[in-house]
């Protein structure tokens, strides 16, 4: 049977404007699970192309976003190898603690002002490189969408204590990787210290 | 750290909370609890301020504009095999 035949003419018609405005979303969601172009762009075209498969069942008026994403993500790990290794799930309160570590280390490398005076992309998407996709997806689902830990977790199918370990501890990671980057650009204790210097 | 006033929440405690104040993650009460510990403690404060600019340029350099122009084409090519022909040819 043509996809498209159980499929109502004004439904159709609904699927560019309402699901293909999400495209640009979708397709840095896929972007973030896979790390890679060709497989994110393969993905993002098989999401919506089961997306109008499936547009039937959409229902109006919910949230078509998270309903793609949603399609993306089960795709996603559907096609797979899924890792066989341990994954534990970091205790938040670690995170936190090693969160406030990272801190007194910027301050103490006199990195205050960190994110505004450096471009950080280079770091920030070689630290993303390095996360498992499920970290990543947790960044990208509460920084970037605006999910709250509650739809996060709901989308990630996990439960909410899951989704904040992974927010915390991915953002911790990102930070470290920001640091590193400071250090390798010349950012010491000797040069924070002369500035201090300086300045006073 | 320190409690820099018995009244209110202990730095400790603040902290443990940044990410979800941050997140606007916390109820009404919380909220307040924090926003008037950071309102009498600088450490807190600088330290919510470092945090609060890592997740806007986190956000910022994750949201950067995605040219999808050639993937739309592509997406709509493989649509159109799928039936979605009469809606593409009405609309140009």
């Amino acid at each position: 049977m043509d996809p498209v035949d159980d499929v109502q003419p004004l439904l159709i018609a609904d699927f560019e404007t309402v699901a293909l405005e999400f495209l640009p979303n979708v397709a840095r969601y896929a972007r973030l699970l896979t790390r890679d172009k060709a497989d994110a762009d393969d993905l993002t075209q098989e999401t919506f192309l089961r997306a109008f498969q499936k547009w039937s069942t959409f229902r109006p008026g919910t949230d078509c976003r998270k309903w793609l994403f949603t399609i993306c993500r089960n795709l996603y790990l559907r096609s797979r190898q899924r890792s066989k290794r341990f994954v534990s799930e970091d205790d938040a309160e670690i995170e936190l603690r090693a969160m406030h570590d990272i801190y007194s280390q910027a301050m103490a490398y006199g990195l205050k002002g960190l994110f505004d005076r450096l471009d950080i992309g280079p770091a920030l998407q070689r630290g993303l490189a390095e996360l498992l996709p499920e970290y990543r997806e947790a960044v990208l689902l509460i920084d970037v969408e605006d999910y709250s830990y509650e739809e996060a977790a709901s989308a990630a199918g996990v439960p909410i204590g899951t989704i904040r370990s992974r927010l915390f501890r991915a953002r911790r990671r990102l930070q470290q990787s920001l640091l590193e980057y400071a250090r390798d650009l010349g950012f010491s204790l000797t040069t924070a210290s002369a500035r201090e210097e300086v300045a006073s | 750290m320190t409690t820099h006033n018995d009244a209110l929440m202990s730095c400790e405690h603040v902290i443990r909370l940044l990410w979800e104040y941050l997140d606007n993650e916390l109820d009404d009460e919380r909220r307040l609890r924090v926003r008037q510990h950071l309102d009498g403690c600088e450490h807190c404060r600088e330290h919510f301020t470092f945090e609060g600019a890592f997740l806007r340029a986190l956000a910022t350099h994750l949201d950067e504009a995605t040219d999808t122009a050639t993937l739309r084409g592509r997406i709509v090519d493989a649509l159109r095999v799928e039936g979605y022909r009469d809606r593409l040819s009405a609309t140009g």
